[in-house]
């Protein structure tokens, strides 16, 4: 089961050095006009930044802890909450594969193991060339294309083990 | 009168608020309903469900009571079979995954699981999965986190949140492994008041300074006064075997980290055991009587040599009232002059005890409006602090900053007006008060300012003469205020109300023939006429040989500024009585020992002008004995009557001497329009431009400063993280 | 019956402002600015437009409360969170019609006098981000979204929220925590959002499917709106059919069209001529149902009587192939993974219940774990703070209740699944 939520995902990312480009304190200071107050901008800041580097990081949420004036306590207890903000480094391409309900009477189970298989690594895992990873996702609201994923923003519906080697040629 | 509603609970029939809930009218009615997360210092916030009672004709079966409001006829029951069998299932719940190592927890004996898991008589659980783990324990400076015990009840991080503003603890991750956590699961980087360890129902969080020093059921409690800052806070010493081993707040139900770990300063090694006299250059070891014996015939000598006004006393802020008021009976009385100040007061807040005066603490909350005009007030008396967070955070009231640095007010604040200094913050808002011109933040702040009806002002510590004008301009145009001048010192206001001071006897009544008379009747003295010197002209004269001896009880000068070393030595004779070899005791030619406030009797008065009773909660140390007796055992030995069993019979002549005092209840306030200098425009403070300038400060934060005392408790030292002259 | 709420739907390129408009998209705004606010939340109660994102309360009726609090800022949120397991009817409109539910969103603003508006978007979505961003931005430029709409000095500001991964963020307080930049973690109601909800502003918070439904129910009238499908809860409704059926799909239909019809008529009846085995009618939240109850009609009163929900009209349909064991443990797993974690029974209870799935699918299950799930459920039930640990029960239940046989058979045979 997807589970962002392990200790060790926080503890190691600790240390690595990301400097905030100009582009990115622009991006949060726009967003925030959005909201009354300066905590209403903590979710999209944090999205703003995971677009750009592929994960969050203690100095991701320690700048916009400052960018914010919202305590870092605050920030990291906000976007350790949900489990879509990630913590390692994904694939250049990321599979989300649906295990809910409706996927998984249509085989979504089959599914993973099959992607498992194919790309050589369990969830939550890079592939070595760097290309894919994919976890497991609660429903994606795609039921009626079950079995379904997204790879990065692209969905992909009524998945067979055929289909999803054809689809996996169209990444690079 | 407000409106009510009638509730009956348990066939108990009250009428209470509209708004209360269901727990604050069970209360109300005298029935407990039992709890984890609920707190009255919180808001309702509903997680632990054993709260739960049944109301009759409900849809529901089960409702929360400390999250539901009451309405009018409304009856509910808060125990039947099946509400003990639900509670039962919620703590059959919480220990399914509690480590359950109640034998090495602190906490043991008054935590709140295990009272209800032995109240409703919890069997062996059907969970036979494995226990959840989470890293075990956190440690900090401190305070340790034993995180597998925490039930998720929130208290600790809401109290972070609601009452202290710092925000420190946050609930991180989601569902069953949400846990409580700092930033990044470092350890703790806070203002370590400790209140999260107090919420705590569990043994979750802990002091370093009690693990496994005591059983609570082992304790004895003695209910005394915070000696560490002019809030006065009410604290209760927990001793086990005579020895303090823990503190904890009294009455008002809070306290900062400096009253809650700060007292193992009196158990520091410093700490002087017998009388020190000076022998060929070196301080050695004497008896009591050697001791008193050379202060005696040196300050004679030199007063037959001099006159009494080459002799000067120093006073403290730390000392009881008995203990200031005899200090300055001595030196006026026996010595005979009127030489005795505090040199404290170079730290005396302009205007206080004259244009202001301190409103009660606990009644920041009520104003409609808190104006800060000192950013470092949550540092330097920390539960004006936390009054003011609760007025924004608890009643929802307005704060208006002055504030030219980021502290944690600043999130709280309606308005900021970052400024470097308040005189100029004060340029500016005075004239849009006036006329509603000016930039953006000023004008809303003297918006929310004119609006309020009521205005709780922070007065700073220390202020330059026109930001003094100013304030008072600004106060002119307000309506309903409240000052809160801060005071850092903790007895001040007791020593002032004590006539240490050159130019007032005890109850500021001035020195001068018609009150002389009176007071040297009522001591049977004689009593010099002139005011005397204050400390600044005291320690003037020693320069230029005015003065010539010193005495000083409770004080370290030159531990606060290096400067005044030379100067002091330039003395023909120094007694210091202490409780501390301080700098200042080591340049004396006899040292005098005295307990601390944890070993002895008496009273002190907060900035509130509050009388509270200190009590002794261990024996004194070594040969070292209470200041009062120390003097009075001076003065007899000098030929002045001073027979005193106890403390008590001190307050009493003081009762008797200073009509502010008369009919002062213990725990009372005495009332500002008795004071004689109420509405004068004079000053209590004094200023200087190179005494204490470059004062010594022991802690990189103001709040973990407070000099010679705090700077002896292990525990606060953890917390300050260099020692800087500023 | 007529489309309504999908009727551009499949225009292509509908997302489109000019291609929307040509089909009738803010025709209705003149209309609802041509009446008081006060009449615009009087025709939404009228017409007894009742909530689409789950609970099904009086629309007019939350408006009124919201409205009738004095002062100018409150705000009106959008719950485009869809995080109901089975539920994908709302990202239609989001994908293909956003000026639909801009055009609610505009005169719902109007009615309870909310200037600011919100749309709370799940972050499964992300092209429906992009399509909403770009709709708003459409709309800002024609003078629909900004200060003074139509010249009529309406101002209505709109901007989207995009979650992060939080199924209880659709549950509106929390939802309003989350907008606010914290934890997902429900409020103490009172106070509702209604008198104090985002930023402690009185606060409107309608599902998407809702908001839809304004334009035309203010274009139509109360009384036309109110003719539509069932007395007790008028109106079109969009079924999100899923699961073991020959046309999986969203279809518009009347409220109280019964599963039959759902099922057999419209979807093409189950998959491969299965036999039918249990619906679970109204997202995961909601009781499984069995082919005894296929004439129920989908409404909200109808589906309470039959000892289930409507919920967000999720029908997720199972054959006789399904292991409900199964069924009941991805259920399980998905509710523990999504407790927010603040209440005892909710938090501790879907963890253990979770627990001793894995167990039973492991094939190291005991006849005697039935009991315990119904011990656990009992110990969870009636106590949780907000639906979800209620919700989080209603798979183990009602699967053990109709399908304890599939237990008993699945623990004796001591098989294992890889899960
Ligand atoms: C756990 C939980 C999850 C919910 N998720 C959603 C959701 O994803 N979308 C939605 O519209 N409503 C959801 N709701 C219902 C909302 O709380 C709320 O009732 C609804 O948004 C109100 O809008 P309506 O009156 O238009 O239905 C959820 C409720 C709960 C308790
Ligand atoms: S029932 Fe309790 S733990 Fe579960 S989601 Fe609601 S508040 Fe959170
Ligand atoms: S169950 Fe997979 S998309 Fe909904």
């Amino acid at each position: 089961m997807s589970d962002q939520h392990e200790e060790a995902h926080f503890c190691r990312t600790a240390g690595e050095k990301i400097m905030f480009s100009d582009a990115i304190i622009d991006a949060i200071k726009k967003v925030q006009q959005r909201y009354p107050d300066q905590q209403g901008a903590v979710l999209p800041a944090l999205h703003i930044i995971q677009k750009e580097y592929g994960k969050l990081t203690y100095e991701a949420m320690r700048f916009v802890s400052q960018q914010l004036r919202v305590p870092e306590s605050d920030v990291f207890g906000t976007a350790t909450f949900y489990s879509l903000y990630r913590w390692k480094n994904p694939g250049r391409h990321q599979i989300q594969i649906c295990h809910n309900l409706s996927c998984s009477l249509l085989g979504a189970e089959t599914m993973i193991k099959h992607l498992e298989k194919k790309l050589g690594v369990c969830e939550g895992e890079v592939t070595k060339d760097g290309r894919f990873s994919f976890i497991r996702m609660e429903c994606i609201g795609r039921c009626d294309g079950a079995p379904a994923m997204l790879v990065g923003d692209d969905y992909h519906g009524e998945l067979t083990p055929e289909k999803i080697d054809e689809i996996l040629k169209k990444y690079e | 009168m407000e409106n009510t509603v009638t509730v009956t609970i348990d066939g108990i029939t009250v009428k209470v608020k509209p708004t209360a809930t269901i727990l604050e009218a069970a209360k109300a009615a005298g029935v407990r309903i039992p709890v984890l997360c609920a707190d009255d210092k919180l808001h309702p916030y509903g997680s632990c469900r054993i709260c739960i009672v049944e109301i009759e004709k409900s849809p529901r079966k089960f409702t929360p009571s400390c999250t539901t409001p009451v309405t009018d006829n409304m009856s509910v029951k808060t125990m039947t079979p099946d509400l003990a069998e639900a509670r039962k299932r919620i703590l059959e719940l919480l220990l399914n995954n509690h480590p359950l190592d109640c034998p090495i927890c602190d906490k043991a004996g008054s935590c709140q699981l295990q009272d209800l898991v032995h109240e409703y008589g919890l069997g062996p659980s059907k969970f036979t999965e494995k226990k959840r783990t989470v890293a075990p324990s956190y440690h900090s400076n401190v305070i340790d986190r034993e995180v597998s015990r925490c039930v998720l009840c929130g208290k600790c991080v809401r109290v972070c949140r609601e009452q202290n503003a710092v925000g420190e603890l946050a609930f991180t991750r989601r569902g069953d492994k949400s846990k409580v956590s700092t930033d990044f699961d470092q350890p703790l980087d806070c203002e370590f008041c400790g209140e999260c360890v107090e919420i705590c129902p569990v043994g979750a969080l802990t002091t370093k300074q009690f693990k496994f020093k005591g059983r609570t059921w082992n304790l004895e409690r003695i209910q005394s006064v915070c000696n560490y800052c002019g809030c006065g806070c009410r604290t209760s010493f927990e001793t086990r075997l005579g020895r303090i081993v823990r503190v904890r707040s009294g009455a008002r139900n809070y306290l900062c980290s400096k009253g809650r770990f700060g007292w193992d300063a009196v158990h520091h090694q410093d700490r002087l055991t017998t009388p020190l006299v000076r022998v060929s250059g070196e301080l050695v070891p004497a008896t009591w009587d050697e001791a008193l014996a050379m202060v005696v015939t040196n300050l004679n000598v030199i007063k037959n040599k001099k006159g009494a006004d080459s002799i000067g006393g120093l006073g403290s802020v730390r000392t009881t009232n008995e203990e200031s008021y005899l200090f300055q009976k001595f030196m006026r009385t026996v010595v005979g002059t009127n030489n005795v100040d505090l040199l404290a007061r170079l730290k005396v807040p302009k205007g206080l005890n004259t244009v202001f005066f301190s409103g009660e603490l606990s009644k920041i909350s009520d104003h409609d409006a808190v104006l800060v005009l000192d950013g470092d007030v949550g540092e330097l008396n920390p539960l004006m602090g936390i009054e003011i967070v609760r007025a924004v955070n608890r009643n929802y009231k307005k704060l208006v900053l002055v504030n030219s640095g980021f502290n944690k007010f600043n999130r709280l604040a309606s308005v900021v007006l970052d400024y470097l200094a308040p005189e100029a913050a004060l340029a500016d808002l005075l004239p849009a008060m006036k006329s509603g011109k000016g930039g953006d933040r000023v004008v809303a702040a003297a918006a929310i300012l004119k609006e309020a009806a009521s205005v709780a002002v922070i007065i700073p510590g220390r202020t330059t003469d026109k930001e003094f004008s100013q304030i008072k301009e600004l106060l002119s145009l307000l309506k309903g205020v409240t000052t809160y001048p801060i005071v850092r010192r903790s007895n001040l206001q007791g020593a002032m109300d004590m006539g240490v001071l050159p130019d007032y006897y005890p109850g500021y009544q001035k020195v001068g023939s018609d009150t002389m008379n009176r007071f040297a009747g009522s001591w049977d003295a004689i009593l010099p006429e002139a005011p005397g010197l204050n400390a600044l002209e005291m320690l003037a004269g020693i320069k230029t040989g005015k003065v010539s001896a010193l005495y000083i009880m409770g004080d370290d000068p030159a531990g606060s500024d290096r400067g005044l070393k030379d100067i002091l030595n330039k003395l023909e004779f120094l007694v210091v009585q202490d409780i501390f070899l301080t700098e200042t005791a080591k340049l004396a030619d006899v040292v005098l020992p005295a307990c601390s406030w944890a070993e002895k009797y008496g009273t002190v008065t907060s900035l509130e002008r509050r009388l509270q009773q200190v009590s002794r909660a261990e024996e004194p140390l070594g040969e070292s004995k209470p200041d009062w007796d120390i003097i009075q055992t001076l003065a007899r030995k000098m030929g002045g009557p001073m027979h005193y069993g106890t403390p008590a019979d001190i307050l009493n002549e003081i009762r008797s001497m200073v009509p502010l005092y008369a009919d002062l209840a213990m725990g009372g306030i005495w009332a500002r329009e008795r004071s004689p200098l109420a509405g004068a425009d004079m000053d209590l403070s004094l200023w200087s431009d190179t005494v204490m300038k470059n004062e010594v400060i022991t802690a990189d934060r103001l709040l973990f400063s407070s000099g010679t005392m705090i700077g002896r408790s292990r525990e606060i030292s953890t917390l300050c993280r260099t020692k800087a002259e500023v | 019956m007529e489309k309504m709420l999908l009727k551009r739907v499949d225009i292509p390129n509908s997302a489109d402002i000019d291609v929307a408009m040509k089909n009738g998209a803010y025709s209705t705004l003149a209309t609802a600015f041509g009446m008081r606010p006060v009449d615009v939340v009087n025709e939404v109660k009228r017409a007894n437009l009742r909530g689409r994102g789950g609970a099904g309360f009086p629309t007019g009726l939350k408006w009124e409360l919201c409205s009738r609090v004095p002062g100018s800022l409150k705000y009106l949120l959008c719950n485009a969170d869809e995080g109901e397991p089975g539920t994908f009817k709302d990202r239609f409109i989001l994908l293909q019609d956003p000026h639909l539910l801009i055009e609610g969103m505009i005169i719902s603003g109007f009615a309870i006098g909310a200037e600011r508006g919100y749309i709370y978007l799940r972050y499964e979505y992300p092209t429906a981000l992009v399509v909403l961003e770009k709709a708003i931005e459409q709309a800002y430029a024609k003078g629909y979204l900004g200060k003074n709409i139509l010249g009529k000095g309406v101002n209505f500001d709109l901007s989207v929220h995009r979650g992060a991964g939080a199924y209880i963020c659709g549950e509106e307080t929390a939802l309003i925590e989350s907008l606010e930049g914290k934890r997902g973690q429900p409020r103490i109601r009172p106070p509702f959002p209604a008198s104090q909800g985002a930023w402690r502003k009185p606060t409107v918070i309608n599902n998407v499917e809702t908001l839809s439904n304004i334009p035309y129910l203010i274009a139509m009238g109360a009384d036309a709106y109110a003719k539509i499908g069932a007395e007790t809860a008028p109106g079109p409704k969009l079924y999100g059919v899923s699961g073991m059926v020959n046309k999986p799909g969203v279809y518009e239909l009347p409220m109280g069209t019964t599963l039959r019809d759902i099922i057999y008529t419209h979807c093409g009846g189950v998959r491969g001529g299965k036999k039918l085995k249990a619906i679970i009618p109204g997202g995961a939240s909601t009781p499984i149902l069995t082919e005894q109850h296929l004439d129920v009609t989908m409404d909200f009163n109808s589906l309470v009587a039959a000892g289930s929900m409507l919920g967000s009209g999720a029908v997720m349909v199972m054959d006789e192939t399904v292991n409900m064991v199964n069924v009941a443990y991805v259920l399980v797993r998905f509710f523990a993974h999504e407790s927010c974690g603040k209440c005892t029974p909710c938090r501790e209870g879907t963890s253990w219940l979770y627990q001793v799935y894995k167990r039973l699918m492991h094939g190291e299950g005991k006849l005697d774990d039935i009991d315990l799930l119904l011990y656990i459920c009992d110990t969870v039930k009636g106590k949780c703070f907000c639906p979800l640990g209620e919700g989080a029960i209603q798979p183990v239940l009602s699967s053990i209740k109709h399908f304890r046989g599939d237990y008993e058979q699945w623990i004796k045979s001591g098989k294992s699944a890889h899960v």
